[in-house]
């Protein structure tokens, strides 16, 4: 008799199991099981003041205004820099593919004038394939200031240039690191300069919200005269729809890898300056997802 | 020989063996659909541009035994076409790190029938969820039942303010405050209901 309640026990059970299956399915959410490119590493084509992997898809421009004031210890007397001391560079790059762009740009500072490029070597991906980004970026200047150069000075003297590899990776959907490599020369240098710089940047970016981020840059010169220092930069950055604005302050007043790798020469905390950074992403019609 | 007398034992031997052939004809009843490549798509249209963000990795469900319809989609998957368009959307106005889902889940409110093999009108009723925000929407749609497959196809409108997802502003950059969603998917029939979860 023992026997046969458990066997009624156990058919009842059956039966009800039977019909909460059929009826209690419920879909969890999964993310999607696809390999995609990262999105959003940096959100403009400079950390502060140094290149990020960030480049601009096929057919979209950017333009943009970087703006440095003069330095903030002047005091009262300058207005805490805003006075005078300015540099501003002009510039516009376009994408030609998703991972190549190019741009051009001028520096009120020595009237410079450079042209650069910007390579996408690697993508991180979502699910498997690389861990990081990995981007190249070059750039040419030459400086048309007719005060800057004394005497009797080819064009080739003039001209000053970087090539700059760079390593980033979105660790979380706040933080992304980036390290850079970085070569600068310069054909014509005044006597106790070198000719070629070496140095490593290493940047970083934190999402404070939706649309605003911290980012810092520091830039260590291996081999740096004794007037040189290292650049160090610090921005808040705003990110909206097709603007990215930064908002920082640096010991550097130029833009350019080449010169921020030789013209940084106030110390970090002491001789800092007021700067901003406007970009405008533009697209154009048939600007179409790659891969 | 020995007399043989388990009354009990015929009694619960009857009830298991009616109970597996309740629990039978409850799996046969238990008709369910599934895909993970499902086709959603949105369309925005406006008096600049007109654009489609879409996506195939539409996850879906739905069983007729008890008219249960869901489906999700991972909104990183939709594509507009314009991948700074595709950063815009997700980063800035659907946060898909925050909210990667947009999810619905209802039941099958008209009459149907499961035995015919022609398109069939329905009306389902469910909750609709995106950008955390979920809103109770009755949407009509088409049905076509085989033993194998199921097709669907649904649309209605979405209006963005109604889930606190903002419009961009923009220039260059106009999007419709109502987006026309729609579904077209074919669900395959699973062997095995319990084999339904994802």
């Amino acid at each position: 008799m023992k026997k046969s309640i458990s066997l009624l026990t156990l058919a009842l059970c059956f039966s009800i199991f039977g019909s909460y299956t059929a009826n209690a399915q419920q879909l969890i959410p999964h993310r999607a099981d696809v390999n995609q490119p990262v999105i959003a590493t940096f959100k403009a084509p400079t950390v502060v003041l140094l290149p990020s992997v960030k480049n601009l898809y096929a057919k979209t421009l950017n333009m943009s205004i970087y703006h440095t004031f003069g330095l903030v210890n002047t005091g009262v007397k300058q207005f805490w820099g805003l006075d005078g001391g300015t540099n501003i560079r002009l510039g516009l790059d376009y994408g030609i593919t998703n991972d190549l762009s190019v741009g051009l740009g001028r520096t009120s500072l020595n009237k410079n004038v450079d042209a650069r490029f910007k390579y996408s070597i690697l993508h991180q991906m979502t699910e498997n394939g690389s861990p990081v980004d990995l981007a190249v970026t070059g750039d040419l200047g030459v400086i048309t200031e007719p005060q800057a150069f004394q005497g009797s000075y080819t064009f080739g003297d003039k001209l000053g240039y970087s090539l700059m590899f760079m390593a980033a990776r979105k660790f979380s959907d706040n933080l992304s690191l980036q390290v850079s490599p970085v070569v600068g020369h310069f054909n014509k240098v005044f006597s106790g300069e070198k000719n070629t710089y070496f140095g490593v940047g290493f940047s970083g970016r934190y999402k404070l919200t939706g649309h605003t981020a911290l980012a810092i840059e520091y830039l260590p010169v291996f081999n740096k005269t004794n007037s040189m220092t290292n650049e160090l930069s610090v921005a808040v950055n705003i990110e909206t729809g097709g603007h990215v604005f930064q908002l920082f302050f640096s010991n550097s007043q130029s833009f350019d890898p080449q010169d921020i790798l030789r013209r940084t020469n106030n110390q970090a905390f002491k001789g800092f300056r007021f700067g901003f950074n406007i970009n405008r992403i533009f697209w154009f019609k048939g600007a179409k997802r790659g891969k | 020989m020995k007399q043989i007398n388990y009354p009990g034992g015929i009694f619960a031997v009857v009830a298991l063996v009616f109970s597996s052939l309740f629990t039978l004809a409850g799996a046969a009843h238990a008709q369910v659909y599934m895909t993970k490549h499902g086709h959603v798509q949105f369309v925005s249209h406006s008096t600049l541009e007109d654009f489609t963000g879409k996506s195939d990795y539409l996850v879906g469900r739905i069983n007729l035994a008890d008219s249960t319809v869901q489906f999700y989609i991972d909104l990183t998957t939709v594509s507009t076409g314009v991948r700074l368009r595709d950063e815009h959307m997700q980063e800035e106005y659907l946060q898909t790190d925050k909210y990667p889902f947009a999810q619905f889940s209802g039941k099958i409110v008209s009459s149907f029938n499961p035995a015919s093999a022609d398109t069939q009108q329905v009306t389902v009723k469910g909750t609709f969820k995106v950008h955390n925000v979920s809103h109770v929407i009755t949407v009509s749609g088409k049905v076509k039942i085989s033993p194998q497959k199921l097709y669907v196809y649904a649309a209605w409108p979405v209006k963005l303010g109604d889930y606190n997802i903002r419009i961009p502003q923009v220039l260059f950059m106009k999007v419709s405050p109502t987006q026309a969603v729609s579904i077209s998917t074919t669900l395959d029939r699973t062997k095995n209901d319990k084999s339904s979860k994802p």
